[in-house]
């Protein structure tokens, strides 16, 4: 397990822009699989969780159009 | 089941959803300082929560609840019976 407390203070140091994922992927390769490194900012309430799945807002994307407007912004529209 | 436990029973739900899911950030990112105080606070609500229900309504689960005599659990309906959940 890499370890990431560099990571985590680097992220760390800058509450207000929080991002809630590694943005630099260093030493990518041609189709190779690559998960970014996670950082919580926000959380969902306890209810809200029940009901998106997960605790984490960046991971909440449903399939159905409906329910995907509220999703996360893609890096390009944050 | 009246409304006030189901109301409990939603919320101890959502504490647990919260538990589950701090703590499997945690496994894989446990520098997270805030992430492990949120985590400790949902476990002291549990508690709290637990508590409550157990008081008040009786057996939230098999494991964590102390009962009355007799046996609780087989009184109420099973968990996985509608009477026993609730809308999110």
């Amino acid at each position: 397990m890499i370890n990431n407390r560099r990571l985590d203070e680097m992220y760390y140091s800058n509450p207000e822009a929080c991002i809630p994922q590694e943005l630099v992927i260093e030493n990518v390769r041609l189709a190779a699989a690559y998960v970014p490194y996670q950082f919580m900012c926000e959380v969902f309430s306890p209810i809200e969780s029940l009901a998106a799945g997960t605790a984490f807002p960046e991971l909440f994307s449903p399939y159905n159009r409906k329910d995907n407007e509220n999703r996360p912004c893609r890096l390009s529209e944050c | 089941m009246n409304n006030d436990a189901m109301n409990l029973k939603r919320e101890i739900a959502g504490t647990h959803m919260m538990l589950e899911e701090l703590q499997l950030y945690l496994n894989t990112h446990p520098n997270d300082r805030n992430a492990l105080a949120k985590r400790n606070a949902f476990v002291k609500q549990m508690n709290i929560l637990n508590d409550e229900y157990n008081k008040n309504f009786g057996m939230i689960n098999q494991d964590a609840s102390l009962s009355t005599y007799p046996w609780q659990w087989i009184d109420g309906p099973w968990p996985w019976e509608y009477e026993a959940n609730f809308e999110i």
